[in-house]
C-alpha cells in the first residue's frame, strides 16, 4: 500500500482517554496493516543518576508499566503487530523522542493525559507534543457518554407544522405545547424551523399568512448523537431556541436550550 | 476493507499549511472512500485589533460566492477526484469548525497547525488548539515541516 502509515506510535496512559486512542490506532493499524507502537512514560521527579537509591523503585514502576501494556496490547490489539515501549521521564520528551526514534508516520493521542481534565484544558503534554511532533498528530477525545449526547435529552416525535400551514393553526400548537420553536417539514423532511419572533412579525395576518413566508433562518441540525455541549453551543452561537434531531435525513426530534440546560446543570 | 473515516472535513484558510492538510485529507478520503467538506471561515477582525465592541458580521453574499469559488477549484485541483462539498462560513474559525463537525456528521478533522511563522519555536495556532480541545471526533493535525 502506498499510503504512508507504517509505524503508529500511541502513548498512554492507563486512563480511559488513552485507551480511546489506542482504540482508534488500532483500526487504524488494522486498516493500513501497521505497527502500533504503545509507549508509556514513567515519569521521573529524580533524575536517577543524582539518587541511585531510587534506581530499583524506577525499575519496579517499569516492570509493572510493561506488563500492564502487555494487558492493554493483548486486549486491544489482538491480530496487529505492535511493541511496547517504556521510556522514563517526562512524558513529552519521551513522546517526541520515541516519535524521531522510531520514525513514526502516525501519532495518535488523547487530548487530556489525566482523568478529571476538563475540556478547556488541553493537556500540556498534548501540547507539547502537537507543537512539535514531526509527523501528523491524530488526538482523539474519551468517547462521549450516552448520557451526554443529543440523544440522551431531545424529544422525540416533536409537534411539526407544514410549509403551507397558517401562522394562526402554528401560533395555537406554540402556545399549547409552551413551544418556542417548531420544524416546518415537507414529505417528512425538515426543511426549516420557525421560531416565536419569526411568527410575532406577522402579528395581525395570522391567518393569511403560511408558514413559509415567515421564515428567516437557514436549517441548522444536529444529530442525536452530536454532543449535547456541542448543540448547546450552535444554540448559542446562532442564537435559536431549538434544533432538529435529524437521522438519516429523517426527523428524530427537537432539542431546546431548556433541554441543554437541564442536561448541563444536572451532571452530578 | 471497513473504512475508518466516513466524512472528513478539512478547514481551509488558504495558507500553505492548510494545503498539506489538503493534501492528506484527500488521501485519506480516497482510502476510506470518504467525502471531503472543505470549509473556510469569513473572520471578523480580532477584537483587541479593532478595540471595538463586537459587531455582528454583515455576510457579504459576493464575498462568499467567491470563496465558495475559490474553494471549488481548490477541490478540482487537489482532490483528484475524491468527492467533496463546499461550505463557507462567518464568524470564529474554531466555532464554526466545531459547528459544522455536529451539524454535518463529521468523524474526522484534518488542520494545519497553522503556527504563526518566524518563530522558532511553532506555536499552535489558537484555531488548531480550540479544536483539539473540543472536538467530540479525531483530529488530524499536520505541522507546517510534517509535510516537508
Amino acid at each position: 500500500m502506498s499510503f504512508p502509515y507504517r509505524k503508529i506510535l500511541c502513548p498512554v496512559d492507563f486512563d480511559e482517554n488513552s485507551i480511546a486512542a489506542l482504540e482508534t490506532a488500532a483500526q487504524l493499524a488494522r486498516h493500513y496493516d501497521a505497527t502500533v507502537y504503545v509507549l508509556h512514560t514513567v515519569l521521573l521527579v529524580i533524575a536517577p543518576t543524582s539518587m541511585p537509591v531510587y534506581v530499583d523503585l524506577y525499575k519496579a514502576q517499569e516492570d509493572t508499566a510493561r506488563s500492564n501494556l502487555l494487558e492493554l496490547a493483548h486486549k486491544h490489539l489482538a491480530g496487529i503487530k505492535y511493541e511496547i515501549m517504556v521510556n522514563m521521564g517526562e512524558p513529552a520528551a519521551s513522546i517526541l523522542k520515541a516519535e524521531r526514534g522510531i520514525g513514526a508516520d502516525l501519532l495518535v493521542m488523547s487530548t487530556h493525559g489525566r482523568r478529571g481534565m476538563s475540556r478547556f484544558f488541553l493537556g500540556s503534554v498534548a501540547e507539547l507534543v502537537l507543537r512539535e511532533a514531526r509527523c501528523p498528530v491524530l488526538t482523539v477525545r474519551q468517547t462521549v457518554p450516552h448520557k451526554d449526547l443529543v440523544g440522551a435529552w431531545m424529544t422525540t416525535n416533536p409537534v411539526t407544522a407544514e410549509l403551507d400551514e397558517k401562522l394562526s393553526t402554528i401560533h395555537a400548537k406554540m402556545l399549547e405545547g409552551g413551544f418556542r420553536s417548531i420544524p416546518l417539514v415537507e414529505d417528512g423532511r425538515v426543511v426549516a424551523m420557525l421560531s416565536e419572533g419569526d411568527i410575532r412579525s406577522f402579528v395581525g395576518h395570522f391567518d393569511d399568512t403560511p408558514a413559509k413566508r415567515a421564515i428567516t433562518q437557514a436549517l441548522v441540525t444536529v444529530g442525536p448523537r452530536t454532543p449535547i455541549h456541542d448543540a448547546a453551543r450552535i444554540m448559542r452561537e446562532r442564537k435559536i431556541d431549538g434544533l432538529p434531531v435529524v437521522e438519516e435525513g429523517r426527523l428524530v426530534g427537537i432539542i431546546t436550550t431548556s433541554d441543554a440546560l437541564e442536561a448541563t446543570t444536572s451532571e452530578e | 476493507m471497513a473504512a475508518v473515516f466516513t466524512r472528513i472535513l478539512c478547514p481551509i484558510d488558504f495558507e500553505r499549511d492548510s494545503m498539506d492538510a489538503l493534501e492528506l485529507a484527500c488521501q485519506l478520503a480516497k482510502q476510506n472512500s470518504a467525502p471531503v467538506c472543505l470549509l473556510t471561515v469569513i473572520g471578523a477582525p480580532p477584537a483587541a485589533a479593532t478595540a471595538l465592541p463586537p459587531v455582528a458580521l454583515n455576510p457579504d453574499p459576493e464575498f462568499e460566492a467567491a470563496c465558495a469559488r475559490r474553494l471549488e477549484g481548490i477541490a478540482r485541483e487537489k482532490l483528484a477526484g475524491a468527492s467533496h462539498e463546499i461550505f463557507v462560513a462567518s464568524g470564529n474559525a474554531a466555532a464554526e469548525i466545531l459547528n459544522l463537525t455536529a451539524e454535518q456528521g463529521i468523524d474526522l478533522i484534518v488542520m494545519g497547525t497553522h503556527g504563526r511563522t518566524g518563530l522558532k519555536h511553532f506555536l499552535l495556532g489558537s484555531v488548531a488548539e480550540r479544536v483539539v480541545r473540543e472536538s467530540p471526533v479525531p483530529v488530524l493535525t499536520v505541522h507546517p515541516k510534517a509535510a516537508g
